[in-house]
């Protein structure tokens, strides 16, 4: 396909705007990696934009590295979302494929049951006698299986397997396949970027996670990485005068660990998407059509 | 309220931070002991337990705090303040569950919805009273009496019981407060370097506070581009708001924020609507209209508005005692003091001295619940901390400083847990005077001999320590408390009691009215006129109901 | 739960599709006997089973804890618990009602929840057919992962830097507007801005994050579909409006429909890190609200109540958007 001179100057234009977009939003994030670098005394009585670390100091990382608790912060975080989302995927699949299925029965009752709970919830304190009572509070299951399922989720999901041709599936069940080998076979490979969309939104969801951990969870080897670094984060805010009074240089500090700590909270999870992207591949329908 | 509590913790956690922070010669902090004799008599009787062999177990929850740094080996579960506890009193402690500051209220929340209470916690006002209404916690009239010593009894009633009343429901006392000294007052601080190079008095009313600024908006001696005359942060009106705030500038105007006061009649009335409050906006309007107030401050929180006086774009705020702790961030910097601060008392409007208005001294209470086996464990839980808080010989260093008994920043003292403070102090007259002389015999508390020590640093040249001597040294932040102590000029809340029914439903409605409405004039988008309109908005929206039953409960408790 | 099957029936779509099922049952039994039912049953108990673990945790933390929403009607004593705590009635909703600012605070929520959701909608669903319009993979790529990072920011964090942006006196932001001569605008002190002001964050946070299930969408297009087009001769601007567009509209009526589910969820995090007194009329929204009345009283009641408001508020919406996009557009999205 060749481009016109026309379609080459919108592609410049295209290129152009989202050049901007990108600059507009990138600045945040430069900001936080800018500053954790920086050296404590200068952020402190600097105003305004920053558009370069101020002076240099890795005195933050230092600090936030060296509480074990990071560590274990660490390896439950990684549990929760490692486990947590193979689950979401499992579970909000299986619910997909059998609600995506025509004329089967109770399915629209279902469907409208599944739906309502993503307006109507109980609230904290029911949940919490609920998971009290099956007698998941202080384990790390707790933050898994009360969330196994997001409507949102499990309705885009259904959408999307909805529009896989019938004819593929016929096929199947005349070669004698079942339902789970028509879902994992067929199903979850033609939907591989959904899929992996809804892996996304789950994995986010999961690492971002502290609340539900903090209240259903006793136990501090148990508290996921955010609860950790919430708690760092509070030795920098407005407020840690009461909390925790630093005074002079070590509230200095405060001021870089909380951006060292939003890195270190946030790195390890903007790492996913790129290989999420791996599965924006158009025309995998087709390859699957034609194989 | 919470603006007591906090200077509690931070006057505790300020010495060890700031230990740690001069790192290895923390070691000669304590001294020789006070007379060891009252601790033994009143550890005595609480100790019976101990002796007898026999260990009682109670639960309660705690709140974790980023700078309590355990020894080798230990955690919340086995420490060895814990360990002292059940080997001193015969009381064994185990958390139903930990969180820090920020999740701790919303877990207690849940803690009292779903019913789940351990033997005793921590707990605000409006649940203190909840929890009594539901009868989910112990009448701990008895139980105190029999168990409580004299030195503890005498130390929660140091105020003339006015906390001990607080937690008292139709002569039934619910729980134990978490006491502190209310009588903190604000100060405004200034740039006295600038006053100097400008040659300009120090502001003794409220005019000379608006000359002052003027001065240094004008003549610009910090030689920034942005430049106003006082800081003033997003919330300046709160308790929250320590530095930063205007709830002094109010003062000064003989204004109050949100307490009850005489109406000259025998009754109470709402600070919140005298007209000495106008008088205050109009006064925050002319100097917004003449930029000496930050046209931005209703974005900027105190951490924000605050850069401006690290960046020596304003010399002048208002703010607690511990203020200097946090203008030491911009005042020194690599060991150079590079700003200098005075203390001086809220100028006043007229010849009348202004009066700081405090609160009572206790917003949060420990409370017993009802089905506690060993509620006696609980008060004497009580009775070891204020010994070994106040008097410890050298073996309940522990309590402070863990196993090693030596402090190294590491806060040990906020794993004990059930802490109270004291309700008065006299560090306004020793601390100064001890200070200016070196004298370090006049010491009482190992507050004070901390602070001293401190201080003395700093005269010796240690820059860090800036701070301590703005606060405790002559002049400091400290020594105007007991000239106003003195002649009791300062403006107590009147009204102690628990929320009202009409409070409960109404408070938020006009906050939020008088914070707009206060806003709106101090930013000059209104007319100050409009404050009488409010005035009689706020009765109509509840303010009238929320009057008549603040004045029912003065006369039942007069 | 009881209470709410009823509610489910007054739901529309379910009155329409149990007929069909109950005629097919009828039908079955009438060619079969009793064993149409059976035969549906064996063919269909597979699928059945494939649900009960899903179905079983919705019935469990979802179902269960509903037993909550009685709280709503009463004052809620911890140790009487849920079944024992006095019924008081409307009184919780009397209170939201009677409070002097509702009107103001319902409209607030509203308009910028509903501009929110237009342009939450509009921007990514934009950037995303950009995106496709480039050719080179690795633009795409990077571009997409750049974009997507303030969403991980949270608004404690991005407010402080809005401020700084957007400062009338200091700010890039209104520097900017200066070269074309317009004066400084204090954005988020104005009643006039403060809500566009948050919308326009609100896309500068999200449209990145909320581009990826558009991008996802976008690659199930079957691209003989764009060969056929360009056979015709379309440009891309018409390969756009004639392929693209129509191969992404079940997904985005789906999104549309789920986001008017938060029709009343303006978002609090945001405003409440950046509003002030002097914008309370614009910018106070339900969520703060209930924040601020939260830290007068204990009561779990009265947030119960304005949940259980805004529920059946988002839920009386989307049910209205998907009965539309079936009567207008013959959507069916569940």
């Amino acid at each position: 396909m060749k481009n016109g001179p026309a379609d080459r100057i919108t592609l410049l234009a295209i290129n152009l705007m989202l050049l901007a977009l990108v600059i507009v939003t990138l600045y945040p994030i430069l900001h936080v990696i800018f500053a954790s670098f920086s050296s404590p005394a200068e952020i402190v009585s600097h105003r305004g934009l920053l558009w370069k670390p101020l002076g240099f100091s890795l005195e933050a990382y230092k600090l936030v590295f060296a509480d074990p608790r990071i560590y274990i912060g660490y390896r439950n975080t990684l549990f929760i979302v490692v486990v947590g989302v193979a689950l979401n995927l499992l579970m909000t699949a299986l619910g997909a494929y059998v609600l995506s299925r025509k004329n089967v029965m109770w399915n629209k009752f279902f469907m409208i049951m599944v739906t309502f709970t993503m307006f109507f919830s109980g609230g904290l304190v029911p949940l919490y006698l609920v998971v009290k009572g099956v007698g998941l509070t202080n384990t790390l299951w707790s933050t898994i299986l009360p969330f196994a399922i997001s409507t949102f989720n499990l309705i885009v999901m259904r959408t999307s397997f909805q529009s896989i041709p019938d004819s593929l599936e016929e096929s199947a069940k005349i070669d004698g396949a079942n339902h789970l080998v028509i879902l994992f076979r067929i199903v979850i490979p033609l939907s591989l970027p959904v899929l992996a969309v809804m892996g996304l939104y789950y994995a986010v969801e999961k690492w971002n996670g502290w609340f539900y951990a903090s209240i259903f969870i006793q136990q501090q080897e148990l508290f996921p990485l955010q609860i950790y670094l919430r708690e760092i984060l509070i030795l920098s805010s407005t407020d840690s005068l009461s909390s925790g009074a630093a005074v002079g240089e070590q509230f200095q500090i405060g001021a870089t660990i909380k951006y060292a700590t939003i890195m270190v909270a946030t790195v390890p999870i903007l790492c996913v998407y790129p290989f999420i992207q791996r599965f924006f591949v158009k025309g995998v329908m087709i390859g699957a059509l034609k194989g | 309220m919470k603006l007591g509590r906090k200077f509690l913790l931070i006057t505790t956690l300020i010495v060890s931070v700031a230990l740690a922070a001069c790192g290895n010669n923390a070691k000669e902090t304590e001294k020789s002991s006070p007379s060891a004799s009252p601790s033994a008599s009143a550890g005595s009787s609480a100790s019976s337990g101990a002796e007898s062999g026999e260990v009682i177990e109670v639960s309660t929850v705690s709140q974790s705090d980023p700078y309590l740094k355990f020894d080798e080996g230990e955690s919340w579960e086995k420490n060895s303040i814990y360990d002292a506890y059940e080997k001193d009193i015969g009381v064994k402690i185990t958390n139903k569950w930990i969180a820090d500051v920020t999740q701790f209220k919303e877990k207690v929340k849940i803690t009292i919805a779903s019913d789940d209470l351990p033997d005793f916690l921590m707990v605000n006002a409006t649940q203190l009273k909840e929890l009594t209404e539901a009868d989910m916690i112990m009448d701990l009239t008895e139980l105190y009496e029999q168990y409580a010593t004299d030195e503890t009894k005498k130390f929660l009633t140091m105020d003339g019981g006015l906390q001990m009343k607080t937690a008292t429901f139709d002569g039934k006392l619910m729980g134990i407060p978490s006491s502190y000294n209310p009588y903190q007052y604000q100060n405004l601080y200034v740039r006295t370097d600038w006053l100097k190079e400008l040659n300009l008095p120090e502001p003794k009313t409220m005019a000379d506070l608006v000359a002052v600024s003027e001065a240094f908006k004008a003549k610009n001696p910090g030689g920034k581009s942005t430049t106003y005359g006082l800081a003033v942060s997003k919330n300046p009106f709160s308790i929250e708001t320590g530095v930063t705030g205007l709830r002094a500038f109010l003062n000064g105007y003989h204004a109050y924020e949100n307490i009850w006061i005489d109406d000259g009649n025998g009754g109470l009335v709402n600070s919140d609507i005298q007209p000495e409050v106008k008088q205050a906006l109009a006064a925050l309007q002319d100097m917004f209209k003449k930029g000496l107030i930050d046209p931005e401050f209703a974005v900027k929180d105190t951490e924000k508005a605050a850069e401006l006086l690290y960046d020596d774009g304003i010399g002048m705020v208002f703010g607690a005692t511990w203020t200097p702790a946090q203008l030491v961030k911009g005042a020194v910097k690599d060991g150079k003091i590079v700003q200098e601060w005075g203390v001086f008392p809220i100028p006043s409007v007229d010849g009348n001295p202004a009066r700081p208005q405090i609160g009572i001294g206790v917003d949060e209470y420990y409370v017993i619940s009802k089905k506690a086996k060993h509620p006696e464990g609980v008060i004497k839980l009580l009775n070891q901390w204020i010994v070994v808080d106040n008097h410890p010989t050298e073996d309940q260093k522990v309590y402070g400083y863990g196993k090693d008994r030596v402090e190294k920043g590491s806060n040990y003292w906020l794993l004990n847990p059930l802490r109270v403070g004291k309700q008065l102090d006299n560090n306004g007259e020793i601390l100064p005077k001890a200070i200016e002389t070196k004298d370090a015999s006049i010491l009482q508390t190992q507050d004070q001999k901390n602070r001293y020590e401190r201080a003395m640093k700093f005269v010796d040249g240690d820059t860090s320590m800036w701070w301590e001597y703005l606060i405790s040294g002559p002049k400091g932040a400290f020594s105007y408390g007991p000239e106003i102590q003195k002649n009791k000029q300062y403006m107590q809340n009147k009204f102690y009691g628990a929320p009202t029914p009409t409070m409960v439903d109404r408070q938020e409605i006009l906050t939020k009215k008088r914070d707009e409405v206060y806003f709106k004039i101090m930013m000059n988008q209104v007319s100050v006129d409009e404050f009488d309109k409010f005035v009689e908005e706020w009765k109509k929206l509840g303010g009238d109901e929320i009057t008549k039953e603040v004045n029912e409960w003065y006369s039942a408790n007069k | 739960m009881r209470v709410y099957y009823s509610d489910v029936e007054i739901f529309e779509p379910l009155s329409e599709q149990t007929f069909p099922l109950t005629a097919r049952l009828q039908l079955n039994i009438e060619v079969n006997g009793m064993n149409g039912l059976t035969r549906i049953w064996k063919r269909e108990w597979p699928l059945h089973f494939m649900l009960i673990p899903g179905l079983f945790l919705v019935l469990l933390f979802s179902y269960v804890p509903m037993a909550g929403i009685i709280m709503a009607f009463q004052k809620y004593v911890p140790n009487k618990g849920l079944f024992g705590s006095p019924f008081i009635g409307m009184k919780n909703f009397q209170l939201l009602i009677d409070y002097p600012d509702i009107g103001r605070i319902f409209f607030n929520t509203m308009f910028i929840a509903v501009m929110k959701i237009a342009a939450g909608l509009f921007v990514p669903i934009t950037i995303a057919i950009l995106l496709n319009e480039l050719r080179r993979e690795w633009i795409k790529r990077t571009f997409q992962t750049l974009v997507y990072l303030p969403h991980f920011m949270s608004w404690v964090l991005l407010s402080g830097i809005l401020v700084d942006i957007l400062s009338p006196s200091s700010g890039i932001f209104n520097q900017v507007l200066g070269w074309f001569g317009v004066k400084p605008i204090f954005f988020l002190g104005s009643n006039d801005w403060f809500p566009y002001v948050m919308v326009a964050s609100d896309v500068w946070k999200e449209f990145g994050f909320g581009t990826i299930v558009y991008l996802a969408a976008l690659t199930s297009i079957n691209p003989s579909l764009y060969e056929a087009a360009a056979m015709d001769g379309a440009g891309r601007i018409k390969q756009t409006f004639y392929v693209t567009l129509p191969g992404m509209m079940p997904i985005i009526v789906l999104m549309l429909t789920l986001n008017i589910g938060n029709v009343l969820n303006a978002g609090f995090e945001q405003i409440f890190n950046l509003y002030s007194p002097p914008v309370y009329e614009s910018a106070d929204i339900i969520d703060t609200f209930v924040y601020r009345m939260g830290v007068q009283q204990a009561q779990f009641g009265f947030a119960t109540a304005v949940g259980l408001l805004k529920s059946i508020v988002s839920f009386l919406f989307v049910s209205l958007s998907y009965v539309l996009a079936y009567r207008l557009a013959n959507y069916r999205i569940f």
